[in-house]
């Protein structure tokens, strides 16, 4: 990937992979949910 | 109207714009108009985030199609998180360490001037027109309903915006949008309760979420892969996900949002926050409509819910016979509804009821749909009414108050999204052609006048497109649809930019152009679903980029 233009840099957060992991297991558990429910009351 | 409804209303908007011009101190120079000098904290840049995308269009429309067709629409946000994702590890860090003011102004530095000027111009008419529509929608809906006049509701939505925003920049456009965020919520979570509350007694949720299930409401998940159905699994996840990439990460009104963050881990921050909230809160609106739904069980809908509609057809002896059959027909569901839930949802009572109910709900679709035919034959136009469904249910069996609050979170929505277009429409117009080939150096001064101008404009611009735009059919997919012909097409370039070192500036230029063609053509002479436009869009320009960047080099 091309590298922008620095400027400054900050100190970064060091888990974000953690975090984005996170949002995906949170938004695949809530899809199934949605799933679940309509399911139940179809 | 209460006059108490009209205090609410008068009061939000009063408060609203004196709260966007009391910025106007704190945006004395470029810098501090356009990006608010970098200092916003995550929460309320991750509301405006949420608020610039939630328009009236989304609380009005998304409420009708929801008493209309379910809950399906929910897989549309599908591919949202996993967007926001994805941006957070690229264009998030690649912008703000970039230090640009426009998501195009990047383009010059990798690509070439022209470009920079064909995607920002791209962006100026897209959003320019949709601005348009977003101010139109709301007021075309609320003129029909209250029997307002349409260009005074324009302009009292369309000026007032643009007055905070034009003196307040993008401080105003956040700060306001955090307050319209809260109205919007409780007015949500305020009418949900009105509706439940007027269940007749002794049908419970549970209940009432079982017969929207019979009636088919209440299904979320379509695992079809139908490319011509526009609300499926994977056009939600794959289809939304080049929506929401393209969104959140080329349009210059996302873009400004998280460049106003103190730092790279706010701005991600703040579009994480649309990944936990989004579905959910869609699924709150979702439901709303479908609770309407079911308290129109109970109490007869109108056979045609938009009013001026109505009134064309209903001395007519087809309507009146068709009005007869529908009371006929609510009859027998409305009795089907209440054996339903007095059975408890179980047993051989329950199952009698589900299919006299589900038959007369067949019979009662199928008169509104000879009644829609009657009304299209008369206007010559095509005919929907969802997006009168629920405001009519609002101001008929809305308390006072209620209804004044509803109508300030319409008036909410309206403007958070035309706000940060306006501040967007003018950061490109003034960055990306002014100060770039017009007057290329000048005093801060002179950019901060030209700023408030064009910001100006723009809102100008979208109160006379919204005058002339209100008959544009189902609104809520007019504005996806619209986006969809530039959005997956810009996306592209962006990934040509970001993500490889062999293309050229001719080659993404090209490119885009060879992308919007493909679009437009397979929008018109195809049935695919608008959601994969951005999927095609994205894809040809990467294909014809990289051919001609290729061939550039030979």
């Amino acid at each position: 990937m091309n590298e922008p233009i620095r400027h400054d840099e900050e100190r970064e957060y060091p888990h974000w992979k953690r975090v984005y992991i996170t949002i995906i297991v949170y938004t695949i558990c809530l899809i199934v949910g949605l799933w679940a429910f309509g399911k139940l009351f179809e | 109207m209460h006059w108490l409804d009209w205090a609410i209303v008068a009061a939000y908007l009063i408060y609203i714009v004196y709260d966007g011009l009391r910025l106007t101190k704190k945006s004395q120079e470029v810098e501090g108009y356009f990006l608010a000098n970098r200092s916003l904290p995550w929460w309320a840049v991750g509301l405006s985030v949420m608020a610039t995308q939630l328009s009236a269009i989304t609380l009005v429309g998304t409420t009708g199609q929801a008493y209309a067709d379910g809950m399906r629409f929910i897989q549309f946000y599908f591919g949202l998180p996993f967007a926001m994702v994805i941006l957070c590890m690229t264009a998030v860090p690649f912008f703000y360490r970039a230090k640009v003011y426009t998501a195009y102004e990047y383009l010059e530095r990798r690509f070439d001037a022209k470009t920079r000027a064909l995607t920002s111009f791209f962006f100026l008419i897209s959003r320019g027109l949709a601005c348009g529509v977003i101010v139109a929608a709301p007021s075309v809906i609320l003129s029909i309903v209250f029997g307002w006049n349409e260009w005074v509701t324009v302009l009292v939505m369309g000026l007032s915006t643009t007055l905070y925003t034009m003196f307040g920049g993008v401080q105003a456009v956040t700060w306001t949008d955090v307050k319209q965020m809260i109205v919007i919520f409780v007015g949500l979570f305020v009418i949900l309760i009105v509706i439940i509350g007027q269940f007749p007694a002794g049908v419970s949720i549970g209940e009432a979420v079982s017969l929207a299930g019979v009636a088919g409401r209440m299904k979320t998940v379509d695992t079809s892969f139908n490319p011509n159905e526009t609300y499926t699994l994977w056009s939600g996840l794959i289809g939304g996900m080049f929506l929401a990439l393209s969104y959140f990460g080329c349009d210059q009104s996302q873009v400004q949002r998280f460049l106003t963050a103190r730092s790279v881990s706010e701005g991600r921050v703040s579009l994480l926050m649309s990944a936990f909230v989004k579905i959910p809160m869609q699924v709150l609106i979702l439901f709303i409509g479908v609770m309407v739904f079911v308290f129109y069980q109970f109490v007869q809908p109108p056979l045609v819910f938009k009013s001026d509609d109505r009134a064309k057809v209903e001395r007519r002896a087809e309507y009146q016979r068709l009005n007869a059959e529908y009371e006929q027909a609510f009859a027998a569901r409305q009795q089907a509804a209440l054996d339903f839930a007095n059975a408890g949802n179980q047993g051989v009572t329950a199952d009698a009821a589900r299919q006299s109910f589900t038959a007369a709900n067949n019979q009662m679709n199928g008169i509104r749909k000879r009644a829609g035919d009657l009304v299209r034959n008369e206007t010559g136009k095509p005919f929907n009414d969802v997006n009168y469904v629920f405001p009519t249910f609002v101001t008929t069996y809305a308390p006072a108050g209620v209804i004044g609050l509803i109508i300030a979170a319409i008036f909410a929505a309206a403007m958070s999204s035309v706000s940060a277009e306006l501040a967007a429409l003018s950061t490109a117009t003034v960055i990306d052609f002014y100060r770039r080939h017009f007057r290329t150096e000048a005093p801060d001064a002179h950019y901060l006048m030209v700023s408030k101008l064009a910001t100006g404009f723009w809102g100008i611009f979208a109160c006379v497109v919204a005058l002339y735009a209100g008959r544009l059919g189902s609104l809520i997919e007019v504005v996806n649809k619209f986006g969809s012909y530039f959005y997956g097409s810009l996306l592209g370039v962006f990934v040509l930019a970001i993500g490889t070192r062999r293309a050229t500036g001719d080659g993404a230029f090209f490119g885009l152009l060879a992308g919007i063609v493909t679009v437009a053509l397979v929008g018109n002479y195809s049935k695919i679903s608008f959601l994969w436009y951005n999927v095609i869009g994205c894809v040809v320009v990467i294909a014809v980029g990289m051919l001609l960047s290729f061939a550039d080099r030979k």
